[in-house]
């Protein structure tokens, strides 16, 4: 058990000091979301109101996009530089190393979440939200899942012509509940939830979470052996 | 080491096919314990190919192999903690320092870092000054040395080498002959993929010789024909 | 063995034939027709079957994914590509049949109903299977990477019919006929077997295939 969590921990410290020190991805990832930002207000107009309506879809939108670009870097960057092979070939466990990069990943995309809220407040004139609690479990949550299918879709497609296209191909469609679920929370997280509407949704997103860490988990090992 | 199987690598009918080419066609292959083979052959015969079946990382589209008694496919985990591999990546980290690449290893492996024997490794292979500096700095020679460095940290009864030579300067490549026969001495198997039979005969107790996937020659060096086409 | 082949083959397919003809004939003229829709609606008697359907061959692919990661039987990664074909297909079909149904109905081609909704997205599931399978060029890793893929896939089929559905009854919208005349049973009922065996034998036919096109490229 030790030398499995070693194992993860030995991924995830060095996706985040490969990270930190070049910056190259983190800087893109953020500078991609700001710049999104911007293309909806020019799409859509500068209206308030209008903009304070649809800024939980919005948010939830620019995420996923962001996330996708995150997702990139966890597999591919590897299998570029010639460092995948060894990734497998000495990792204790296969399911060590996804534990790893699921961990790296949570924590970029949590990253971008925190961002990307804070400049949408800005930019948008929006409030604060007035159930900050139930706001970031929708966050944490959200990550929770995304992460764990996002990772698990990187490694499947890595190895795949088009794999940049084929990444979002394939797991935009799986996110669809997610997406529902994290919208609504966080509308109901923004507004303050005076009848708890988001509680359904919050089951929602615990249940999808839990079926798919434990699937994602279980089949890692025959795909990475692929 | 530990390992008390007699027999290193035992490969049945082993196969590997990209498309419509087999890359390695049939082959029966049984080396002991502690032998040192190289395989030769020309560019495309399927060196590579039979290296990184032999890693676990490729499954092989039919056959079966054994690395000390361990299945390839069924017991893929038993047999990666059984060897190691330099081949044509060297499976490095080029944004972190050559030391922080080293404690890498042991942390993949899930063991805590021994900082002694790292500098140990560091030192056999000539790369302490350059121990704290990325990897991005380092040419291919220095790369190719850390990646030797990393068979230093764990001893392992199996080693493959393709193209073992490549990227060296005169100075590396006597390094690298000094490690294997230390490795040799030391009682590990080692197999070694060469297009430049040269370098390699010397060091290798049998050759094996690939042509187009298939083998053409099996048996010890001395015994190795003039005539077959390397 | 041949003969035999065959023999299932034709029976399959007359089966299939005959029992489709049937079940449109009491379709399309024993059944009556709706009181708000007229004869517009019998296109349900296709376009419900075909959704259920597909459904049935997203589960084989489910299963038979399943079963490969387990067995490592190619004969089950073939399966699986055939019945996600089919089913993909059925799944098209559905929808452009809901959309031709809908416009005469209520005006319009698309709408954001929980089933309807939740086949497009099942259509984007599978097609994206399917893709995948089509970008990895050895067969045995397609094989390995795709049955992780096809387990993973469905299960998020009852999840997002859950949420599609809750989605909708917060935004209020058409709801499909619920009270249905029993004649009206029978024949959805008929054409669902009919269909069924439509499946049974595109599963096969294209199945057969899957075999022959790999026996093709191992005999070089």
């Amino acid at each position: 058990m030790k030398s499995f969590l070693r194992c993860a921990a030995a991924v995830f410290y060095k996706d985040l000091l490969s990270e930190l020190r070049r910056r190259e991805y983190v800087n893109s990832l953020l500078f991609f979301s700001l710049l999104t930002i911007f293309l909806f207000s020019f799409a859509m107009g500068t209206e308030p109101d209008l903009l304070r309506k649809l800024a939980p879809g919005l948010y939830w939108m620019i995420l996923i996009f962001s996330a996708t670009l995150a997702l990139e870097r966890s597999f591919f960057t590897e299998l570029d530089a010639g460092c995948l092979d060894g990734l497998l070939l000495y990792s204790t466990s296969l399911r060590a190393v996804f534990l790893g990069k699921w961990a790296s990943n949570f924590f970029f995309i949590g990253m971008v979440q925190i961002l990307v809220a804070l400049m949408m407040t800005a930019l948008y004139n929006l409030e604060s939200p007035r159930n900050p609690p139930l706001f970031f479990a929708g966050l944490l949550l959200a990550n929770i899942g995304i992460s764990t299918l996002g990772t698990f879709y990187a490694a499947l497609v890595t190895q795949s012509r088009a794999r940049q296209v084929l990444l979002p191909l394939l797991l935009f469609p799986m996110l669809i509940p997610l997406l529902l679920g994290s919208v609504y929370v966080t509308e109901y997280a923004l507004s303050g939830d005076p009848f708890h509407q988001a509680t359904l949704w919050l089951k929602l997103l615990v249940a999808y979470d839990s079926i798919f860490l434990a699937a994602c988990f279980a089949a890692i090992e025959p795909l990475l052996e692929a | 080491m530990d390992n008390t199987d007699p027999m290193a690598i035992q490969l049945e009918g082993l196969s590997q096919r990209f498309g419509r080419t087999w890359a390695v066609n049939r082959l029966d292959l049984n080396i002991a314990t502690g032998e040192a083979i190289g395989v030769l052959g020309p560019n495309g015969s399927g060196k590579s190919t039979l290296l990184r079946m032999l890693t676990t990382l490729l499954p092989p589209t039919r056959g079966r192999g054994k690395i000390f008694g361990c299945d390839l496919v069924r017991q893929s985990g038993e047999v990666r903690r059984q060897i190691h591999w330099l081949g044509h990546d060297f499976n490095l980290y080029t944004q972190l320092t050559a030391i922080e690449n080293l404690k890498l290893f042991f942390g993949f492996q899930g063991a805590k870092a021994d900082t002694r024997l790292i500098r140990q490794a560091l030192e056999k292979v000539g790369l302490i000054p350059a121990a704290d500096k990325p990897v991005s700095a380092f040419s291919a020679g220095m790369r190719k040395r850390l990646a030797m460095a990393k068979i230093f940290l764990k001893k392992t009864p199996l080693i493959l080498l393709d193209e073992p030579h490549t990227n060296l300067d005169r100075e590396g490549r006597d390094l690298m002959n000094q490690m294997i026969a230390q490795w040799k001495k030391e009682g590990a198997t080692l197999m070694l993929a060469t297009h430049d039979h040269s370098t390699v005969l010397p060091l290798c107790d049998k050759i094996l010789v690939l042509n187009n996937g298939e083998k053409t020659y099996f048996g010890p060096t001395g015994d190795l024909p003039k005539e077959i086409e390397l | 063995m041949q003969n035999s082949k065959s023999k299932i083959q034709s029976f399959i397919v007359l089966m299939a034939v005959a029992f489709f003809l049937f079940a449109q004939y009491w379709g399309l003229f024993k059944s009556p027709p709706d009181q708000l829709m007229g004869h517009v609606q019998k296109l349900m008697y296709v376009h419900v079957p075909c959704a259920w359907n597909a459904f049935i061959a997203f589960f084989v692919v489910f299963i038979s994914s399943f079963i490969y990661l387990i067995r490592k039987n190619p004969f089950w990664d073939r399966l699986a590509a055939s019945a996600a074909e089919v089913g993909v297909v059925l799944t098209g079909l559905t929808l452009i049949l809901g959309s031709i149904w809908g416009r005469p109905t209520w005006g319009v081609w698309w709408t954001w109903d929980a089933r309807l909704t939740t086949t497009a997205i099942l259509f984007f599931l599978y097609v994206g299977y399917l893709t995948m399978r089509s970008f990895v060029g050895d067969k045995d890793r397609r094989a390995r990477l795709a049955a992780p893929l096809g387990v993973i896939i469905f299960l998020n089929v009852p999840i997002v019919y859950m949420s599609v559905r809750w989605w909708r009854t917060l935004h209020q919208v058409q709801s499909s006929p619920s009270t249905v005349d029993p004649n009206m049973v029978l024949s959805l009922r008929l054409n669902a077997f009919a269909i069924l065996f439509v499946l049974i034998l595109f599963i096969y036919h294209r199945y057969q295939i899957a075999l022959l096109k790999d026996k093709q490229e191992e005999a070089l």
